[in-house]
């Protein structure tokens, strides 16, 4: 039952009962090309889901072998970047989550050993500085200064 | 000489633009830092050819540099938004254009920003709205264009630009004063709006001053907006001396955030200013189409009360607010 | 007419303007590679620098630029697998893959050379049929750009190709996505969720980097760095003449897919994104082995590039002929032209035909140094990477905020940046793919705004069939997007009782594009 059919179905299905409860109240010249490709997800959302059922391949998020601990920390890790940028800035945050990813990715062995976090702390010190003076100086993008150093 | 100003360039585009932090030559409290200046449409358009157009000098009046960014979207109400969500120092300024900022808030139920959210600070810039058909056209004068509409009404397609906003309402007030019945159908920008109009794929458009001034071998401009004859459309009358009382246009300016100190407005209200009453500056404005003005805060606050009370009166009779 | 030509030649050989043009040119590949920076921002950041100079030299210098973007943006799309621009993103099809067999320093050597084809074909075709061409982007109606995105999405078919279902599932979720903001025709806020910077809509950069680049970077996590060292980049002797050799020996391809860039550089609006993919399909079809594309090949790459950078000469079209821009790029430039004193139109032919002159030119030489440039370094591109994986990483991350984040200096940007990338990595596990998914963020709102002007003008004129269907050029458009949804099917129906089993087990396991 569950394959990658199925669940697609489901997601595609519940995308179009959202959008359609939103679309029901547009105007008709701004919900007119709406319903059209709500209509053709749907109907895509219904074959999909036939297909699934005759399919029996479960579905797999991990493959054989896959650092899945890894990915879920670089998610993590990510999303507490995207919430530390508006407080510490950019350069301090970029600074410390680059150094943090580059520890995470290294080999075990190095992510236990002083010269390991030495290294990373210069690598996600020395990246964010190489593009922050690219973009804010070259490229003219003013970057956050975040609220705690401004 | 030519040399010079080469090898300067070079030197300039060597760095693509890096800053110059030109120090300021005199120790004023304001401005100190480089100021923002958000330009709430799409690089290339008019809103921000006219900044480009004054940041040199805006550098040079007020000793530090001006950075320009974009925060295009929703029609501007993205670069509004974000700039009532700065804070009120003087070192943020965007592009105020006029009838947007008035319509915007009251159409959407949350456009993200209020009319009384942005401080304006001057107005430099007058695009009047015309109205248009092609050279092969059997329309020659407004009169028979207005005859044509009545006899059959929804026939004539206009193309404008966007909805609720200038074209828009020219389009509707045109409506109600000449007691017609037209199609509007809107584009997302004036670009579109001329090619698709140019193509004859609408029959009439309410266009841009300026645009109707680069293609005027092509078309006929039947009435345009400005209080008084046009400078670089001297043969082409206004709507007020066909008998229709409007005066459809596009104003841009300089608005800051609410709350900003009186004496940096006044800082920057008067460098605008120069610049605006800059006769080099005005003249070329006028060869491309438009009406240089120099509004200060104050006018430029009782214009927009004004054109405010319009705006609602139009919508109200219509029914949509 | 020769005169003009001949000064434009003495200019455009002058020292100082030759240094010009290379500046720009090397400024114009940075931005192009780095995704969220788009040749039209530089080109804006620029525009008052040329105050300063001289009209050709400002002109040329401009043209540099913008010519080296489009060499640029395929450099990460082959070596990340993120296009720099949206003009890249067929780039990443067979790039990436080339990249991934150790063959990165052929694919952007593949890259030069088409780009050179395509911009030496495109600046021919400016200088040359300007005049007449121009009137074709003005026949470009609503009901013809509501087809043209008709037949854009089409190509779903051959870029989904294992499957076709979800491909084009995945197409419905762009156009549904493309929707997101103020409606372009009525006004109405929708699918915003209250949040007041929605109203902009999604950003097609602001996707194309959570769909492209978060996936790749969480799948490259996934693999894990062992095995992700082993496809490393190989540096082979004579790599350079290799390539060019094969790429010669297709001169029909590059100069169709030229000839596709400059005729979607001429309607306005459409530009490198949608010239590029529709070069790719039609590559594809014509080619003798189609089922080659996807997996690495050349012609693939050599497509895409060829058409993205006869964009940018077929987009000066119109808008040196008759002030219309071609694309946004254009439309800075045409601001710089009326920002010197020069209105396009006959003017620019008469008056100023040495100046314009000058700029077309600029484009010939600027491609060629492009060339050189962008194959001299394809030796060292390649090398980036080798840099170890835990290094990488954390730079392509860097990237991929700072570069949301610089589009409109906006952080919602980079939080939707982020949710995308969550979700395409969702997708791709469930067999879909980013390409169709940002084909329908691209044409959604061609085939919006199409669609509902269409109405309008069909319900004035009083018949909204006529003006769908009654026209020579959607009636084209209809049988091109006819026949281009039909080809994969076909082909895929003849192919599939042999494939059947390998691509079951391909689509199980594909975690690539």
């Amino acid at each position: 039952m569950w394959n990658s059919d199925t669940i697609s179905a489901l997601l595609v299905l519940g995308i179009t009962v959202f959008g359609y409860l939103e679309a029901k109240n547009f105007s008709y010249y701004g919900g007119v090309f709406v319903s059209w490709v709500l209509l053709i997800l749907f109907i895509l959302g219904v074959v999909l889901l036939a297909k699934g059922l005759f399919q029996h391949k479960p579905f797999k998020f991990w493959k054989e072998g896959a650092h899945s601990w890894q990915v879920a920390g670089v998610v993590v890790i990510l999303a507490g970047y995207i919430l530390l940028i508006p407080w510490a800035g950019f350069l301090v945050s970029s600074a410390v989550v680059l150094s943090l990813l580059c520890l995470l990715l290294s080999p075990p062995a190095r992510r236990r050993s002083w010269r390991g976090w030495l290294v990373s702390l210069s690598v996600g010190v020395s990246i964010t500085l190489l593009f922050y003076v690219i973009f804010k100086y070259g490229l003219l993008v003013p970057l956050p200064p975040g609220v705690l150093f401004s | 000489m030519w040399r010079v100003k080469t090898i300067g360039a070079l030197l300039l585009g060597l760095l693509l633009g890096l800053a110059v932090f030109s120090p300021a030559l005199w120790a004023a409290d304001y401005p100190k830092k480089p100021i923002t200046y958000i330009i709430p449409f799409n690089p290339g358009g008019q809103s921000d050819l006219e900044a480009r157009r004054q940041q040199p000098l805006l550098e040079k009046i007020l000793g530090v540099s001006v950075v320009i960014t974009y925060k295009a979207g929703g029609g501007g109400s993205v670069g509004w938004t974000e700039l009532v969500n700065s804070p009120p120092d003087g070192y943020t300024i965007a592009g105020n254009n006029i009838p947007h900022i008035i319509l915007q808030p009251l159409q959407r139920e949350n456009a993200g920003y209020q009319t009384a959210d942005l401080e304006p600070v001057a107005l430099f810039q007058t695009t009047p709205i015309g109205l248009a058909v092609l050279k092969s056209a059997p329309f020659k004068t407004l009169g028979e264009f207005i005859a044509y509409a009545k006899e059959n009404p929804g026939a004539i397609t206009v193309a404008g630009s966007g909805t609720y906003t200038g074209h828009h309402l020219a389009y509707l007030q045109f409506q109600k004063l000449t007691n017609t019945k037209l199609t509007y159908v809107p584009f997302t920008g004036a670009a579109p709006q001329v090619t698709a109009f140019l193509g004859g794929h609408t029959m009439a458009i309410f266009g841009n001053s300026n645009d109707l001034v680069q293609h005027k071998d092509r078309i006929r401009i039947l009435a345009i907006g400005s209080e008084e004859r046009f400078a670089a459309l001297p043969e082409v009358p206004t709507f007020k001396e066909l008998g229709l009382d409007m005066t459809p246009s596009i104003d841009r300016g300089v608005c800051v955030p609410t709350g900003t100190p009186p004496e940096r407005i006044k800082v920057l209200e008067k460098a605008f200013l120069t610049i605006a009453k800059d006769p080099e500056i005005q003249e070329k404005m006028i060869s491309q189409g438009f009406v240089p003005k120099a509004l200060g805060a104050e006018e430029f606050r009782a214009y927009i009360a004004r054109k405010t009370d319009e705006y609602i009166e139009i919508l109200k009779e219509l029914g949509i607010e | 007419m020769l005169e003009n030509f001949l000064f434009a030649v003495s200019q455009i050989l002058s020292p100082a303007n030759l240094l010009l043009l290379i500046t720009g040119g090397i400024g114009g590949i940075i931005v192009g590679c780095l995704p969220g920076l788009t040749a039209t921002m530089a080109l804006a950041l620029l525009v008052p620098f040329t105050f300063t100079m001289e009209a050709t030299s400002g002109l040329i210098m401009l043209g540099g630029l913008y010519v080296g973007a489009m060499f640029g943006d395929a450099i990460p799309a082959t070596l990340i697998n993120t296009p720099g621009t949206p003009s890249a993103i067929a780039t990443t099809f067979d790039g990436y893959p080339l990249a991934k067999k150790g063959l990165a320093q052929q694919a952007l050597i593949t890259n030069a050379f088409s780009s050179l084809c395509g911009g030496v074909i495109g600046t021919i075709v400016l200088l040359t049929l300007s005049p007449p061409l121009s009137e074709l982007g003005l026949k470009f109606g609503p009901p013809e750009y509501f087809w043209m995105a008709i037949f854009g999405l089409t190509i779903i078919g051959t870029l989904a190709s294992d499957s076709i279902l979800k491909g084009f599932t995945a197409g419905a979720l762009g156009l549904l996505l493309s929707t997101v903001g103020i409606s372009p025709i009525a006004g109405d806020v929708r699918f915003t969720l209250g949040l007041p910077s929605l109203q902009a809509g999604i950003d097609l950069m602001v996707a194309l980097i959570g769909f492209f680049c978060i996936p790749q970077i969480l799948e490259m996590v996934e693999t894990g760095a062992k095995e992700y060292h082993i496809l490393q980049y190989r540096s082979e002797r004579g790599i350079f003449w290799k390539t060019i050799r094969e790429l010669v020996a297709k001169p029909v391809l590059l100069i169709r897919s030229a000839l596709i860039g400059v005729g979607i550089g001429i309607i306005p609006g459409a530009g490198g994104n949608i010239a590029s993919l529709v070069s790719y399909n039609e590559a594809v079809r014509w080619s003798k082995h189609p089922e080659e594309f996807g997996k690495g090949t050349l012609e693939g790459i050599a497509a895409t590039e060829s058409a993205n950078c006869s964009v940018v000469q077929g987009s000066l079209i119109p808008m040196l002929t008759l002030g219309i821009p071609g694309s946004p790029a254009a439309a800075v430039i045409l601001g710089a032209l009326l920002l010197h004193g020069m209105r396009p139109g006959r003017e620019l032919y008469t008056t100023f035909g040495d100046i314009t002159h000058t700029f077309i030119l600029s484009f010939f030489l600027g491609v060629v140094v492009m060339f050189i440039l962008t194959s001299l370094g394809s030796k060292y591109f390649a090398r980036m990477i080798s840099v170890p994986f835990q290094y990488l990483v954390p730079a392509i991350v860097f990237l991929s905020i700072i570069g949301s984040y610089a589009i409109r200096n906006n952080l919602l940007d980079v939080t939707i940046m982020f949710l995308f990338g969550l979700g395409g990595y969702l997708l791709r596990k469930l067999g879909f793919h980013s390409g169709p998914l940002v084909l329908g963020l691209i044409m959604g709102p061609f085939a919006e705004q199409g669609l509902v002007q269409s109405l309008l003008i069909g319900k004035a004129s009083g018949s909204v069939l006529k003006v769908m269907f009654g026209r020579p050029l959607s009636l084209v458009l209809i049988v091109l997007s006819i026949i281009s949804i039909l080809w994969p099917i076909v082909s895929a129906w003849r192919t599939r009782s042999v494939k059947e089993k390998k691509k079951e087990e391909e689509e199980y396991n594909s975690v690539e594009l």
